[in-house]
């Protein structure tokens, strides 16, 4: 019987491969877009953990008319009134990115407050949900069986989750 | 026929009363929305106090001469001199819609004096919903539009040009 030794161990080699493959740096970096409001289709299918929110039908043309009430300083003539100030048009473009599948289906009539605040009205099925947004919250509210019942969500939003579970309570009684 | 003399004490539940109604230009960017029907809007029902004003429009219904010879001038009036906008008319309901349960707000009377030589200051049918102290501007402006809105009712204004003619100029001089 043959048994290999160490000398027939030793003659094997591994080949080194006459071309060797690199990978070339790119020649310019392809600048990113940065999404502002990510969406939820922007998430891989592996990386959704739970229930995906859909927003509501009417979001961009809501965002639409914010971002086109915002004056433009050097055009605008600002006496004329109907313009939003661009803090209040940015808290509520994202107030309504994070909330508008827990807000009423009907697109919500828009116009400002005495302060310029900005009024968001909605009509459900059993009476209407008034928001109010300002430079530091959003006020929301609703008559329920001839009381008012009142939600004050302050910004930053910073858990979402519970300004949204505030809101469906409000929705859901209308 | 002598113009309705409103009680000083008390408004009664069965008078109609209205807040006036100023123009203000929609937001720019929202030109193509349409305002739903038989709808107030918020600002209509703001005050800067803790008390809104309202006109007494009449004892039982909308009284035609109360109107017409006495609160549109005023209304305009206000509209040139505070408001600096165009006046509209009133949203109208009736007072115990607002006095009873379960808001029960008080309205009461408050006539206000003239000011100056310029007899439109006057008021005598002035009247305010007292806001309680629980509740923040936001809050009553909302339960109010909704009270005006239930049994929607906008009484349109006379335009300023046709407001008072040398009739009721005379009438209004001579305190008829």
């Amino acid at each position: 019987m043959l048994y290999p030794t160490a000398q027939a161990y030793s003659d094997i080699r591994f080949r080194q491969p006459a071309t060797v493959f690199t990978i070339d740096p790119a020649a310019a970096l392809i600048p990113q877009q940065v999404a502002v409001f990510p969406l939820a289709s922007d998430q891989k299918l592996g990386e959704i953990n739970g229930p995906v929110t859909i927003a509501a039908k009417w979001i961009s043309t809501i965002q639409r008319r914010i971002e086109q009430s915002v004056p433009d300083v050097l055009v605008a003539n600002l006496d004329d009134g109907g313009w939003l100030d661009s803090d209040i048009a940015t808290y509520a473009i994202s107030f309504f990115n994070a909330t508008s599948d827990v807000l009423p289906i009907s697109e919500p009539y828009l116009y400002t407050a005495s302060n310029g605040d900005l009024v968001a009205e909605f009509a459900g099925r059993h009476g209407k949900l008034t928001n109010v947004i300002g430079k530091t919250a959003v006020n929301s509210f609703a008559i329920v069986d001839g009381q008012i019942v009142k939600t004050t969500l302050k910004f930053p939003l910073d858990n979402i989750e519970e300004a949204r579970q505030e809101l469906m309570q409000l929705t859901s009684q209308l | 026929m002598a113009l309705w003399k409103p009680n000083a004490a008390t408004v009664a539940g069965s008078e109609f009363i209205g807040r006036r109604l100023f123009e203000r230009p929609g937001l720019k960017g929202a030109k193509d929305q349409k305002r739903p029907s038989k709808t107030f809007e918020l600002y209509h029902f703001e005050n800067s106090d803790r008390e809104v004003s309202v006109d007494r429009l009449g004892q039982t219904s909308v009284d035609g001469k109360v109107k017409k010879t006495y609160l549109n001038a005023r209304g305009h009036y206000a509209a040139t001199l505070m408001h600096k906008r165009e006046f509209h008319g009133w949203a109208v309901t009736q007072a115990k819609i607002v006095q009873s349960p379960p808001s029960s707000y008080p309205i009461l009377p408050s006539p206000i004096a003239q000011v100056g030589v310029e007899p439109l200051t006057e008021n005598s049918f002035h009247a305010h919903i007292e806001m309680p102290d629980r509740l923040s501007p936001y809050e009553m402006a909302v339960i109010l539009k909704h009270m005006f809105e239930k049994n929607y009712r906008l009484e349109p204004c006379i335009p300023s040009g046709k407001t008072e003619g040398w009739l009721g100029r005379a009438r209004r001089w001579l305190g008829i």
